[in-house]
């Protein structure tokens, strides 16, 4: 499984390069156009990276999240870790992976609540990245319903791992 | 929308902290992340440079081209608005393949790729066209088969079965996948307004 996956990217490059010397590409040349472009994104990317790095930074330094969801927890019912985790995800992907190293530590991978999280996790990205990324990189201001139609999917998606491990699985 | 989210995080996190004496972890907190996040962008730059010069070399060879020709039948039902015969195809398949394969940094270049093109299509204005918001929605639930930082951190962290999440996983992402298109389709019958100009 993970031997397989060791040799997608090699695989990958060597064809690549092999059929540029048969189609007679220069392909150095290629490469430098488009390490250009790349490292024109990652400079207009910059602003909107930092920008949410510090804001969750700060949010993340008050505790804020902890107090509020340890108030929640008088329903007892429902885990404080793995709200923390769904808050997280959408906004911070440093912020969740931490969540997510947490619960594996302290309720184990293979507990209801490890497999739970490992499926919200693995069934959706950072949301608000995606997008001040995407969209920065390329200079759209007008995002229209974008970002309320991706909460949304976060949060359906949160019901769908929900459902599933409890269901499927425990 | 985004401006709102931006500002809760500042004035709910400052305010907290002052109210309960927290302010230390700010400043430390205002100290290090920037710091941080010109660690992940010079990372960040680094692999952009690498696939977005392979993504070239790729176009110049024609794959592309070809393969945005014979994906073309599969993309046209998630993103009815592009032209057909466009090399958008091609990189928006191969942002698609990207997330597939799990490898997240690499689909980034190539969806940003992809939004350049589009960017194109909709005569370079500033507001977002129906395919781009497409594309985020599809990167957003995170389409993926093989979740290898799962799988890896499951294994340290001592489960006796690191892959045994796998089909749960693949199952919880294609149905975020369905339901991402799904509302995209109906954001975008209730906002058709918004696209007129």
């Amino acid at each position: 499984m993970m031997s397989f996956t060791a040799y997608i990217l090699p695989v990958l490059i060597i064809s690549l390069m092999i059929y540029a010397l048969f189609k007679k590409v220069n392909a150095y040349d290629s490469f430098i156009r488009g390490a250009k472009e790349g490292a024109k994104y990652a400079f207009e990317i910059l602003p909107y990276v930092a920008s949410m790095i510090i804001a969750t930074a700060v949010f993340k330094s008050s505790n804020f999240l902890k107090t509020v969801v340890s108030f929640i927890d008088f329903m007892k019912n429902v885990n404080i870790d793995i709200l923390t985790l769904m808050f997280f995800r959408p906004i911070s992907g440093m912020a969740s992976l931490a969540t997510l190293h947490e619960i594996f530590k302290s309720y184990g991978p293979d507990s209801f609540t490890g497999y739970l999280a490992s499926v919200i996790q693995g069934s959706t990205d950072t949301t608000l990245y995606i997008i001040t990324v995407y969209f920065g990189a390329v200079g759209i201001k007008e995002i229209k319903y974008t970002l309320k139609a991706g909460l949304l999917v976060d949060i359906l998606s949160f019901v769908f791992a929900f459902l599933i491990v409890k269901y499927l699985f425990f | 929308m985004v401006n709102k989210i931006w500002l809760c995080l500042f004035i709910i996190g400052i305010g907290f902290a002052i109210y309960n004496n927290k302010v230390i972890e700010v400043n430390n907190a205002l100290l290090s992340a920037p710091h941080d996040s010109i660690d992940i962008i010079i990372n960040l730059t680094g692999l952009y440079i690498l696939w977005s010069g392979l993504l070239q070399i790729a176009k110049d060879c024609g794959i592309i081209d070809a393969f945005a020709k014979k994906i073309y039948a599969i993309t046209k039902y998630i993103f009815p608005e592009l032209p057909k015969d466009h090399d958008v195809h091609g990189y928006l398949a191969s942002n698609i393949a990207a997330n597939i394969l799990g490898l997240g940094s690499v689909a980034t270049p190539l969806g940003i790729k992809s939004m350049e093109e589009m960017k194109k299509i909709n005569k370079n204005k500033d507001s977002a066209s129906r395919s781009m918001i497409t594309l985020i929605l599809i990167n957003c639930s995170c389409l993926t088969l093989l979740p290898t930082t799962i799988i890896s951190l499951r294994k340290i962290y001592g489960s006796t079965e690191p892959t045994r999440v796998l089909p749960l996983v693949i199952l919880g992402t294609t149905l975020s996948t369905i339901c991402a298109i799904i509302l995209d389709r109906v954001f975008y019958y209730f906002n058709k307004k918004k696209f007129k100009d």
